[in-house]
C-alpha cells in the first residue's frame, strides 16, 4: 500500500514498544494516527493497559513475621561475629 | 578491611547513610533495608523457585550474602540492582538443584524464535480485502466495573496465565509488571538485552491479556449490574 | 505560537489520558520533546482532519517545532479556549462532507471505499466517530488517484478550518 500507515495487525505487534516509550517518533505518529479513527485498536490498547495495571495488584507486599524474625537472627549472628 | 567508598552516583544520600549505618551494625538500618527491598527480593526468588518456603530460604541466604559483602560494595550499581542480583544468582542455583524449573542454559534462544504473531492472523482481514490487516473480529470492550476487575476470581486468571507462560516470559513479566522493577533492572538481573527483554515482555503481556479477554467476554462470567 | 488540539471530554488527552489544566495554566512535558513519548503535541489547521475527537481547543505552544506536516511539538503548552463551533453536529456535517466528496467518479475498489464512507457517515454521531469517515474517504481518493490520500486529507482539513472559522493556509479550492 502506498499510504504510509499501520494496520491493526501491525499495531498489536508494536503496542509494547509504544507503552514502553521505545518507539521511533515517525512510527509513533503513525500509531496515534491509527488510534485516532480505530475504536477497536483503542479498545485493545486500553485492555493492554488494564492488564498491566491488574497484574501489578498481584504483588505480595509483606514478609511473614517468621521470615522477618529469621532475618533479624541472621543479622544479629553476623553482627556478633 | 577498609570499607569501599560509597561514592558511586547510583546511590542517593539517604542510601549512603543507610549503608554506612548498616556497616556499623545498626539493626534499624537493616530493618529499613528489609522493609524497602525484601518484598521485591522475595518476588524475584519466586520467579525461579515457585515454592514460597524455599524462596524465603533463598532470600535469607541472600541477606547473609549482602551483610558479608557490605564492606566491599562501592555503589557502582544501584543498591536495589545489587540486592536483586545477589538473589537472582542464589535463586538460579537453588532452582537447578531443586529441579523445579528448566535449567537456564536450556532456554537460550528458544523463546525468542518460533513464536508467531501476537494475535491469531484469522482475527484480521486477509491480503485481498480492501481493508487488509484491519480487524475482522475486533476485540470486545470489557466494560466491567473496577471492583470486578480487581476481584480475586479475575486476578486468579492472571496468576494462572502467568504460571503457564514459557519460563523467560514468566520471569520478565513477573519482575516488570508484578514486582514493578524497571526495564534496566530486569535486563541487569536476568542478563537480557533491552530488546530481548521487551520482546519477552510483549509476548507475555499479550498472552495474559488474551487470557483475561477469554475470561471476561464469556457470558457466564458476566454478573448482572 | 497558536495551534489547535483535540481532546476527549473533560480536557483529557486522547492518547496519554492526561487531563489538561484549565485554560491559561501551562502543561509542561517532563522529558525533552525529541523523545518519542514526550512533548506537547498540537495541530495546525492543515493537519486538523486526522485527529478529531469530541472537544477542539485553541492552544498556545512555547518553543514549538514541526514534527510532521501540520503537527507541532513543544516542551509546554496551555489551552486558550474551546472552539465552540466544533460539536457533535458539525462533526456529523464533517462526516457527511467527507463521504460526499468521494462519492462521484468512483468506480471499482474506489466505489467500495466510497460506500464504506457513506455507511460510516450515516452512523457517525460525534467527533470521534467522524474521524473514521475521513480516513475511509481518503482511502477512496487514493484508490482513484495515487497520492489521493494525502490530498484528500488536506481537503478535509481545509473544509474543517473553513467551517469552524479558523485561519488556515489558503490553497486552490477542489
Amino acid at each position: 500500500m502506498s499510504v504510509p500507515e499501520l494496520t491493526c495487525k501491525e499495531l498489536v505487534e508494536v503496542v509494547t514498544d509504544y507503552l514502553e516509550a521505545r518507539m521511533p517518533a515517525e512510527q509513533r505518529l503513525l500509531f496515534e494516527e491509527h488510534l485516532a479513527f480505530c475504536d477497536w485498536c483503542q479498545s485493545y490498547l486500553q485492555q493492554m493497559r488494564a492488564t498491566i495495571h491488574l497484574t501489578g495488584t498481584l504483588r505480595e507486599d509483606d514478609l511473614t513475621p517468621e521470615a522477618r524474625d529469621g532475618l533479624l537472627e541472621v543479622f544479629r549472628d553476623w553482627r556478633h561475629r | 578491611m577498609t570499607p569501599g567508598t560509597l561514592g558511586g552516583t547510583f546511590l542517593s544520600v539517604s542510601e549512603q547513610e543507610l549503608l554506612g549505618a548498616l556497616r556499623r551494625g545498626d539493626e534499624q538500618a537493616f530493618i529499613t533495608l528489609v522493609e524497602t527491598h525484601g518484598a521485591s527480593m522475595l518476588g524475584l526468588a519466586r520467579v525461579y523457585v515457585r515454592d514460597r518456603a524455599v524462596a524465603e530460604e533463598v532470600v535469607q541466604e541472600a541477606w547473609l550474602g549482602v551483610l558479608r559483602g557490605i564492606q566491599r560494595f562501592e555503589g557502582r550499581s544501584s543498591l536495589r540492582t545489587w540486592l536483586l542480583r545477589i538473589v537472582a544468582n542464589l535463586a538460579r542455583t537453588r532452582a537447578v538443584r531443586e529441579a523445579r524449573s528448566i535449567p537456564f542454559s536450556a532456554l537460550a534462544g528458544a523463546e525468542l524464535e518460533g513464536e508467531g504473531p501476537s494475535v491469531p492472523p484469522e482475527r484480521f482481514r486477509g491480503p485481498q480485502d480492501r481493508w487488509a490487516g484491519h480487524w475482522a473480529t475486533p476485540p470486545e470492550p470489557w466494560n466491567r466495573p473496577e471492583h470486578e476487575l480487581l476481584s480475586a476470581e479475575t486476578r486468579a486468571q492472571i496468576v494462572v496465565a502467568i504460571d503457564a507462560l514459557p519460563e523467560r516470559q514468566r520471569r520478565v513479566i513477573t519482575l516488570r509488571d508484578v514486582e514493578g522493577c524497571s526495564a534496566a533492572e530486569v535486563c541487569n538481573v536476568l542478563e537480557l538485552s533491552e530488546t530481548n527483554q521487551r520482546v519477552l515482555l510483549h509476548r507475555a503481556r499479550t498472552k495474559v491479556r488474551q487470557a483475561l479477554d477469554d475470561y471476561l467476554t464469556t457470558s457466564e462470567h458476566q454478573q448482572s449490574p | 505560537m497558536e495551534a489547535l488540539k483535540f481532546l476527549r471530554p473533560g480536557r483529557v488527552a486522547p492518547f496519554t489520558g492526561v487531563t489538561w489544566p484549565p485554560p491559561g495554566q501551562w502543561l509542561t512535558s517532563a522529558a525533552p520533546p525529541e523523545l518519542c513519548r514526550a512533548g506537547v503535541h498540537a495541530l495546525l489547521p492543515d493537519g486538523l482532519a486526522t485527529w478529531t475527537t469530541e472537544e477542539l481547543w485553541r492552544v498556545e505552544l512555547d518553543g514549538a517545532r514541526e514534527l510532521a506536516p501540520g503537527i507541532m511539538v513543544a516542551p509546554r503548552g496551555r489551552l486558550l479556549g474551546r472552539v465552540e463551533a466544533w460539536n457533535d453536529q458539525t462533526a456529523r456535517e464533517f462526516a457527511r462532507a467527507c463521504a460526499e466528496h468521494v462519492r462521484d467518479h468512483a468506480s471499482g475498489r474506489a466505489a467500495e471505499y466510497a460506500a464504506d464512507a457513506a455507511a460510516a457517515a450515516a452512523a457517525a454521531v460525534a467527533g470521534d466517530s467522524a474521524a473514521r469517515v475521513g480516513y475511509i474517504a481518503a482511502h477512496a481518493a487514493e484508490a482513484m488517484t495515487p497520492g489521493g490520500f494525502a490530498a484528500e486529507r488536506r481537503w478535509q482539513s481545509r473544509w474543517l478550518a473553513d467551517r469552524l472559522g479558523l485561519p488556515g493556509k489558503s490553497g486552490p479550492p477542489s
